[in-house]
Formats: structure tokens, sequence, C-alpha cells
């Protein structure tokens, strides 16, 4: 694949991703992510440094492996958590897609995402970057890792996973 | 005195507590959640008469760093100067008033304001009036302090920084009173002491402060309200072996076996102990046990690595219940408080057992996390709730009343603590009369705050 074959399948993939959160299709969702994936969004160290290493650092969210991302959906649908009956509505948007680098089989890239949410006749937002790692899975593409950059992380009541 | 005092309606605080213990009763009026007049009452003579922690020795350890904060409605600064000394001052600029120190953290020789240029060194003391010899001064001005004012009071325990705007406040370690030993109990986990683990998780909800103190002390609501918390944990389990990234199982941990200490210190103080509960090997602190066994006894030891929380009033809770948080509340408004979310751990603490507890911290306690946002979510229903004008009190004080026994009970005595009263056994009890000596705590504070700021006797 070229340069822009490749950037064409990974943004139908980021596109697909916010598209089956908004939609509430969990299972399509978690369809999207390897067995060994890793979801991550790294919390601040005050106004503009990031923590670096999910080990010795509080990350807002380090999900490692396809299991952590099941339970957590698990939770969600499970009618049990009360953060999330009802859930809110949501929108992805995801733009400024670059392909930053590839070799065969592997591509990573970097986005902007904005997701508002409405919530008990709330409005609000969270924005910030994506950096995607994809594999080529057969034909498809899969998410092996996912770093969630969140701009605004003075978690309003509730940040969960169709949040950002 | 504040000019302004004398315009609030003065209070008969007594008429919002409803503590008859001997008669069966302890109620707390609704209006201490929902209504805004009370909430301000509160800043005054609460949260800007009485010590607040305003932060940890950890988050500054170097000389001129700093952080900013607020104790009630006062924006701080809480600076270790050049000389190493840790002072509190007011961030506002003596000029104008703009904040002078407009990061959350950092590391200044000096504050520079921005408005108009005052300069002022990490001590406070102001070292610039920008262009003072043209400016035309008066001599009374020349006569003025233009430094920083000091936070009438600063004092430290053991690496926990409390401030308050009252010159008369009692110590510090008065205050804390045997409330300081359960502190104890996470202090001493290291013979270095605690570390704050890099990395902010902090939140907001839309209710009053006190739902989220109250909450700390409440195991009642664990089996409902984080039953997903628990399912998961138990699929976890299930699916992946007990090894791997094992969370505290919030069955086990309120299992029947279990024995639970409630204690009511003075000043609005409280504490509950869990002994028995859950398995002590989930807990990170655990991998330290033999060593901690050691140095400070197997009781002390055994209370290192059990459930147990400690609610300092108003503002600083250490919460060791499926994980450890220390929480620090910042009311905003009547339906509106912020929370600082702290992960301390024992310094030296094998890798391993770091990664565990942050890991446990994340799931349980982030407020992205599996169960914090139920708290959360919940405190707003509850605030929702109470806007319901015709109801004066609820029902939610009186579990473990029963029970309720003048002193210290056989474990308080084996820790060599000396509350005021203490409720104790199965943990069935499940408790929520340890409100009482939270809401004794609040009263005399608003008595005491009215009398002496307004002139008037309680």
């Amino acid at each position: 694949m070229n340069r822009a074959q490749l950037l064409a399948a990974g943004s139908e993939l980021l596109y697909r991703e916010g598209y089956y959160l908004d939609r509430q299709q969990w299972q399509d969702w978690l369809g999207l992510y390897t067995q060994d994936c890793e979801l991550w969004a790294p919390s601040w160290i005050g106004e503009h440094r990031q923590i670096t290493d999910p080990q010795s650092e509080i990350s807002l969210l380090y999900l490692a492996g396809h299991g952590r991302l099941l339970e957590r959906v698990e939770r969600i649908v499970s009618g049990a958590s009360p953060a999330s009956v009802p859930l809110p509505r949501t929108c992805h948007q995801v733009s400024n897609i670059l392909l930053l680098d590839h070799e065969p089989g592997r591509m990573t890239l970097h986005s902007a995402f904005r997701v508002d949410y409405f919530h008990q006749k709330k409005t609000g937002a969270f924005f910030g970057h994506y950096e995607h790692r994809l594999v080529a899975d057969g034909e498809a593409w899969r998410i092996a890792g996912k770093r969630i950059t969140l701009m605004n992380d003075f978690i309003p009541t509730v940040l969960d996973l169709y949040h950002v | 005195m504040d000019a302004r005092v004398r315009e609030l309606p003065l209070r008969d605080f007594s008429r919002y507590i409803d503590a008859r213990p001997q008669d069966g009763v302890l109620r707390i009026h609704l209006d201490l959640f929902r209504d805004p007049e009370l909430f301000e009452l509160e800043m005054r003579y609460i949260y800007e008469r009485s010590w607040v922690f305003v932060g940890h020795a950890a988050q500054i350890p170097q000389p001129n760093d700093f952080i900013t904060g607020v104790v009630g409605r006062t924006p701080i600064i809480l600076q270790r100067g050049g000389d190493g000394q840790v002072r509190a001052f007011i961030n506002h600029c003596s000029h104008r008033g703009a904040t002078v120190a407009t990061t959350q953290a950092g590391n200044a020789r000096r504050h520079k304001c921005p408005y108009h240029g005052w300069m002022f060194d990490s001590t406070g003391k102001c070292l610039q009036v920008t262009d003072e010899a043209l400016g035309g001064y008066t001599d009374a001005f020349r006569r003025l302090s233009h430094d920083l004012p000091q936070v009438a009071r600063l004092e430290e325990y053991r690496g926990f920084f409390f401030a308050s705007l009252n010159p008369d406040v009692m110590p510090l370690r008065e205050y804390l009173g045997d409330a300081a030993v359960f502190m104890d109990s996470w202090i001493d986990q290291s013979p270095d002491g605690l570390e704050v683990v890099r990395g902010d998780a902090n939140f907001t909800y839309g209710g009053n402060w006190k739902m989220v103190f109250e909450n700390c002390l409440d195991i009642y609501h664990a089996k409902t309200l984080h039953a997903s918390f628990g399912t998961m944990v138990m699929n976890r389990v299930k699916r992946q072996g007990a090894d791997e990234n094992r969370s505290v199982d919030l069955n086990n941990f309120i299992s029947a076996e279990a024995e639970v200490s409630y204690y009511i210190f003075p000043k609005g103080h409280g504490g509950m102990w869990l002994r028995g509960a859950g398995k002590r090997e989930d807990r990170p602190s655990y991998a330290m046990w033999q060593e901690m066994a050691a140095r400070v006894g197997e009781d002390k030891a055994d209370m290192m690595v059990s459930g147990r929380v400690v609610a300092i009033f108003p503002n600083i809770l250490l919460v060791e219940s499926a994980t450890f948080q220390m929480r620090l509340i910042r009311p905003v408004a009547v339906d509106k408080t912020e929370v600082y979310a702290f992960c301390l751990a024992p310094k030296g603490e094998p890798a391993a057992a770091r990664a565990l507890r942050i890991r446990q911290y994340e799931d349980f306690f982030s407020a992205t996390g599996v169960a914090t946002p139920d708290d959360t979510t919940v405190y707003e229903r509850v605030q929702q709730g109470d806007q319901a004008r015709s109801i004066e009190w609820n029902q939610g004080y009186h579990r473990g009343l029963a029970l309720l026994r003048d002193g210290p009970d056989e474990a308080a005595r084996r820790i060599g603590i000396e509350p005021l009263h203490s409720i104790s056994g199965n943990i069935g009890i499940q408790g929520e009369a340890v409100y009482l000596g939270v809401y004794q705590g609040w009263l005399e504070q608003m008595q005491r705050g009215q009398a002496q700021l307004a002139g008037v006797q309680a």
C-alpha cells in the first residue's frame, strides 16, 4: 500500500471507531482492537507535562489487553453502574489525521478529537489528540495501541471510554 | 473584624443537628446540603477559621518549589523558601490584588505580578514596587508593608501541611488529636515516609462538599453502588487467574468474617478500621509487611495492611478501601465541589508493588475508573433529591447508633488511641452513626466561629 492508501485505510478505521462508540455498538468497537492492545490516557503533571511511565505514575486510563476493554464494556452495559445509566449521547469528531510512520503491516496515526456529549440536560466536551498504532490483520486493520492526550482533564463527575 | 459579618443573619446552628443518641436519634438537617447562605457561613466559620490541609511536603521538596491552593475562598501559595522553610502566603498582589502565581505548581525564586510588575521573593517579601522613586508616593504608603500577606498560621504534621486564616486557632497537633495515629499508619509504612506518585486525576461533582466526606466513612453503599466493580474483579480472577493485576475483592472485603471499628474523635474527625477483611496480600503495602512488623510491631503492622479510613474535618480524607487514596476537598458552592486526588505511597516500595498500587488506584479511585464515577453520580442524585424543601431530615444516620459506646474499644486500646466513642463488631454494622462526631465537630466550629466573628455567645 502506498501512503495515500494507508492514510485512507487508517482514517476509515478511526472514523469507524467513533461511529461504533457513538452508536453504542460495543462488540463492534471491541472487535477493532487486537488481543494485546493497549489503551492509554496519560495524566498531566501541572500545566504542560504529561507522565511518561504508566508503571510508576498515575494514568487517567491504562488498559493493557483486550480483557480490560471488555470488562469496562461489561460494566457500561450491566445496568449496575449508576454512572452509566443513562449513558450520555456522544458525538466523536476525528480530524487532522497524519500518517506519522509506517512499515509493512503497521502504521501510526496522529489525529485530533473532540467528543461532545449530552447528559442529563447538560452539554459538555472532551478534546485532545489521539495516537493510534494500527496493525494489519489479513485484509483488515486493527488497533494495537491508542494513546489519548486529553486536554481538559479536570474530570466533571464522569469520564469513561465513550467520552474519549 | 470583617465589616460584612454583622450583615449576616445570626443563626442558631444547634437547630440543624438533632443528635440525641440516648434517645436513639441522629438527624442532620438537609439545609446543610442545599442552603447557599449556610454554605457561605461554613466558609467563614469553618474553612476560614479552622485548620485546612493545603499540601504535602513531597509536593515541594526543593528550595523555591511552590504549589497554589485555597483556604476557604482565599487563594494561597505554599512555598519552600530559598532557606528551606515552608511558608504560606496569600496569592494576592498587595497593589491591585492579582494572583502572582498562576500555575498549579512550580519553582520560582521570585513572583512578579503580571499587572504592574511588583516583585516578591519566595518568602513573600516585596522586592520591588515598580518605579517607586518617581511615583509620588506618600510617607503613609511607604510605611505600609507591601509583602504578600502571610497566612495567619501554618503547621506541619509529619509532612502534611495545614493552614489557618485564624491567628488564634488551636495548635495543629491538638486539633488532630488521635486521628493522627491513623495518619501515622500510612506515614510509618516506610521508614522514609510517604511520597506522592505523580500524575493528576482531579475531579468535580455537582453536589455539596460533605457528601464526599460522608461517603468515605460509608461502607454500607459498597455492595449496592459498587456492584459493577465487584463483578468486574470477580470476572477478572475467573478469566485471568488471581495473580494478574489483582484488585482487592470487594465481596471478600465486606465478607461476614470481617470486623469493623468506627471511631469518633473530637473536632469532627472520624475513623474506620476493618480487620480480617480481604486478602491482605492483595494490598501493595503487604510487600513490606515483614520489615514493617519488625520495626513497628505486629499490631501496628497489621493495621498498615488493613482497610481503614480517617476523615480529618473539614477537608482531607485518607481512604484505604479497595486501594489507597488521599482526597483534598475544595468546596466551590453549596452544590459544587472540587476534589484533588493524591496517590500516596511508601517510599522504597518495590516496583511490582508500586505498579499494582497504581493499577488498583486507577481501577477503583480514579474519576476515570469504575467506582468513583458511580459515587460522584450518586452525590448529584442526592443533591437533586435534597431539593425537596418539604423534607427537612432523612434517615441516613441511624445505622449502628444502637451500638455506640463511650471511649475506646478493644482494638483502639491495642493501638493506643482514645476516641470519644466507638462502634464495633461484625462488618454487617456498616455503620453511619460515626457521622455523629462529624456533625458535632461541624456544630462546634460553626458556633465558635459565629461567636468569635460576630461577637455573639453560642
